[in-house]
């Protein structure tokens, strides 16, 4: 059934693959300007070559033309060339890695976060810890996470010295040994606290309310009257049930996550597929966003395909029904 | 009753101060985002062209959409409703050695052969910048140069505003380091102070972004932070070299001497012997021949200057002579021919032998690279970092800064922290803003050298002349007359800059300084420039108007007290 599940899921995403990808052409399209002239007018050259340019490029096309050439040449493998001749798959390939990095990791310490204190905060209602809990959680999800990526920097890395400022010197080069993870770990630190400060208090307080939920239920009740210890009411019946939303939070809330990953990029210079998308938008070549857009919502697709199974995992009342997908 | 005809009076004269408010002029000017000085001096500007009845909106694009509507062909003299744009304001950079670029006030500056941006059609002022590219006498060439911001002060396609001056932020104990030069051409004489040469010194350079190239005819002729990241592994027949009274002229550099025959036609260098490519092919006037025929012709898509298109033909008498045949006089070739626009000399041996249709994107790994110049590219990562190593054959010496690192740092703020931390050691003048001037006392205590130098560029509010209120040069000259340019210099520049008299900088040789600035505040002269251009607001609170509602005033308060006696007399009467 599960396997049924997932292939259906693929088959579907493709067009959602379509449908977004064109939609994004589309808009690319409506921003004013061709490509070659953003392209000249960094050098003031001579305009003979604008034709040269836009016919070698494809530009001369309608636009719809343009997609399909581009979507056949993507589903063959070959995600196009941008502007300065470098093929659009070795400039995502190294930074997929990164951003996929940065990105699990402060996600899965997030939701762990959220968990452990959520559960906590959610089982204590109204006690001290709570609130303070609460007013922490209010104050991360209030401060938005660019201006925290800066003041990090100012802190931790300009005042104290502790980090360096931004993952600029970070070659996409390989990790080996253990003194080289030190010093991954080192420019990998600042962005994941940032990301995790903005993720967690969101995850937090979604736990705490459901946790409090549950707590009301019945059987929680009945799990107290025969005298289960907390320790089993919190872990067993309550956070079990408590994880759907969550579960369903992280689910819808991808694309956010993404997003916000790919604006602390540009804050830290992380090489990931971020920084990329920001200065490739700016210079408006096309193929370059395309490349990326395709792999972010390919990420995208795939990752809601996990947390569906993930889902399924941890309520068993949910199945994957043959025609309900 | 009475209280009623007052009541009308005041409306009344309300409505007449509310038809003096209406705007008289109204046009949109664009500000590409991340030129904050500009916004912050348009602002100024907008406040005081209102008080005159010329309402200015402004409007911020980023950059990509405002260059393809300034540039573009299908957006080309275009106003903003229709999708062009009718005034800009940021600033365009001038070569300190000579004056590329300056096609673009003539109407032959057209697409396309050029970039005149304002579609800017003088005939005067296009002939003597003709006239100025036809000889290569400086001083005559300056004369001309004159007569042209002569003429451009009265007919002006964009105000220039202000001259402005960067902070050099880069380490103090780096020797040398010109950033009107850039890194460039002067990479060579860099030296650290307490380093001796044979020290390992290595230097970091952050740019905000770049284009990823590693070949120099794409590469040094697109954006100044990617011509930084590898114009020293490319050099040229020229260079330009920063002289004793602070100009800059063009020196050879592969080039061993040149020589112009007396009719200008023809301009012959004498390259140097003894260089080698780094895979150890002799460097021979076959390799410029080469390069040169590969940007003339457009299928190579190199987007070389509209100036290089005078050459007719290039002949090589023997392996150390390369002969230019130009159409005419031309004394911007030899600028064309020194660097930034132009690219660097590539391997005949490599881009000889294949069709100039693949030159683009031809090398993607710095270890295709061959090249002649002070240092190599040894690493390249699109979008992050570019390294270079000092190259230990190259003909004047191995340079006394080992290597070279150049990392990309999108976010200012970010670079200037990286700065005052000593993980970069200089930030190119890309990052010069208000956001590095309000940190200039914290990185001067962070041992870095913020002092200042006037960058080549002229910062404007430019207008698109096919505007139907902005073609009029008198609505131009009156608008120059109501910018209030001291205070902007004091306070968008905190002083460090100075008022724009023209296009050409202060630095240049041809900067003609007896010329008073134009842009300045002077209201009565505006008006008559305004008046001039039968703009100006009729005065509707005339003095007959005051009479009317001064008599209108009085019947209220005479038929408010006669309709006042004669109620009373009635009651009295009852």
């Amino acid at each position: 059934m599960l396997k049924r599940y997932i292939l259906i899921r693929l088959l579907l995403a493709i067009p959602t693959l379509i449908i977004v990808t064109s939609l994004i052409f589309l808009l690319l399209h409506l921003a004013p300007g061709n490509p070659i002239d953003v392209l000249l007018a960094a050098s003031r050259g001579s305009r003979e070559v604008r034709e040269v340019l836009i016919r070698q490029f494809g530009f001369d096309k309608p636009w719809h033309i343009q997609y399909f050439l581009w979507l056949y040449n993507t589903f063959t493998g070959n995600l196009g060339i941008s502007l300065h001749g470098i093929p659009v798959i070795s400039l995502i390939t190294p930074r997929v890695w990164y951003t996929l990095e940065l990105m699990l990791v402060s996600q899965f310490i997030s939701v762990f976060l959220a968990v452990t204190f959520g559960a906590l905060a959610g089982y204590k209602r109204g006690s001290k810890l709570d609130k303070t809990l609460t007013f922490l959680a209010l104050l991360g999800y209030s401060i938005p996470d660019f201006w925290l990526g800066l003041i990090f920097i100012l802190i931790f890395s300009v005042i104290l010295g502790w980090f360096p400022v931004g993952a600029f010197s970070l070659g996409l080069s390989e990790v080996i040994g253990f003194a080289s993870i030190i010093e991954h770990l080192k420019y990998l630190i600042p962005p994941l606290t940032v990301l995790v400060i903005a993720c967690t208090p969101y995850y937090f307080r979604l736990l705490r309310s459901s946790v409090i939920g549950i707590l009301d239920a019945d059987y929680i009740t009945m799990a107290k009257a025969k005298g289960a210890s907390d320790f089993i009411i919190i872990y067993k019946h309550t956070l079990k049930n408590a994880l759907i939303p969550l579960t369903t939070a992280v689910g819808t809330s991808l694309g956010l996550i993404f997003g916000g990953n790919y604006i602390i990029e540009v804050v830290f210079a992380w090489p990931g597929l971020g920084t990329l998308l920001v200065s490739a938008a700016l210079a408006r070549d096309y193929w370059v966003v395309m490349g990326v857009s395709f792999m972010t919502v390919l990420l995208i697709i795939i990752s809601s395909i996990i947390i569906d199974i993930v889902y399924a995992y941890i309520n068993p009342k949910i199945r994957f029904g043959g025609a309900e997908y | 009753m009475s209280i009623y005809f007052i009541i009308c009076a005041i409306f009344l004269q309300l409505n007449f101060v509310r038809a003096q408010e209406q705007p008289i002029i109204s046009f949109t000017c664009t500000v590409p985002i991340g030129y904050d000085k500009e916004y912050a001096a348009m602002l100024i500007v907008k406040d005081s062209l209102a008080k005159y009845g010329i309402e200015m909106n402004i409007v911020r694009e980023d950059a990509g959409t405002f260059f393809a509507k300034v540039w573009g062909a299908e957006t080309f003299r275009l106003t903003y409703e229709q999708g062009g744009f009718d005034a800009d304001s940021y600033w365009w950079y001038w070569r300190p050695e000579d004056m590329l670029f300056f096609s673009s006030f003539t109407a032959k500056g057209f697409p396309p052969n050029g970039w005149n941006e304002w579609s800017y059609n003088n005939d005067y002022a296009a002939d003597m910048l003709d006239a100025a590219l036809r000889t290569y006498d400086i001083n005559e060439r300056k004369e001309y140069y004159h007569k042209f911001t002569e003429e451009f002060q009265k007919d002006p396609p964009f105000i220039p505003l202000y001259y402005f001056e960067i902070p050099k932020a880069a380490r103090a104990d780096i020797e040398n380091y010109d950033p009107i030069q850039y890194i460039g051409q002067n990479a060579f004489d860099w030296k650290v102070k307490g380093k001796t040469y044979d020290d390992y010194v290595v230097i970091r350079i952050a740019v905000p972004y770049t284009e990823n190239y590693i070949d120099p005819l794409f590469g040094m002729t697109s954006s100044l932070p990617q011509y930084a990241c590898i114009a020293p592994v490319f050099p040229n027949l020229l260079k330009s070299e920063l002289q004793p009274d602070g100009t800059y002229k063009l020196v050879p550099d592969l080039a061993e001497s040149y020589e112009i025959s007396g009719d200008g036609l023809t301009i012959t260098f004498h390259l140097r012997r003894n260089i080698f490519w780094s895979d150890g092919e002799p460097f021979t006037a076959e390799d410029v021949k080469v390069t040169y025929e590969g940007m003339l012709d457009p299928e190579s898509g190199v987007p070389a200057l509209a100036d290089l298109r005078e050459i007719e033909s290039i002949e090589t008498p023997d392996n150390y002579t390369v002969i230019f045949h130009l159409k005419r006089p031309h004394a911007l070739i030899l600028a064309t021919l020194g660097g930034y626009c132009t690219g660097g000399i590539i391997p005949a041996h490599i881009f000889g032998k294949i069709p100039h249709k693949q030159w683009r994107g031809y090398w993607t790994d710095p270890s295709q690279v061959v090249s002649l110049g002070a240092y190599r590219i040894i690493e390249f990562v699109p979008n992050t970092r570019y390294v270079l190593e000092a190259n230990p054959n190259y003909w004047r010496g191995k340079p006394f800064v080992d290597r070279i690192e150049v990392v990309v740092i999108p976010e200012t703020a970010t670079a200037i922290s990286a700065l005052k931390k000593g993980e970069v050691d200089i930030l190119v003048p890309e990052y010069a803003g208000p956001e590095l001037l309000a940190e200039l006392s914290s990185l001067e205590a962070a041992g870095i050298d913020m002092s200042f130098v006037l960058w080549p560029a002229t910062s404007y509010l430019g207008f698109n002349l096919n505007h139907p209120v902005l073609n009029n040069r008198y609505v131009r000259l009156a608008i120059a007359n109501l910018i209030p340019v001291d205070t902007i210099i004091n306070d968008v520049l905190k002083g460090h800059g100075r008022p724009a008299n023209g296009p050409i900088y202060p630095g240049s040789w041809a900067y003609p300084s007896d010329i008073p600035p134009l842009a300045k505040y002077d209201p009565e002269k505006a008006m008559e420039y305004l008046r001039k251009a039968g703009y100006i607001r009729p005065q509707v609170i005339t003095t007959t108007m005051y009479i009317y509602m001064g008599a209108m005033l009085i019947i209220g308060i005479i038929i408010g007290f006669a309709t006042g006696f004669i109620v009373s007399k009635r009651r009295y009467k009852k």
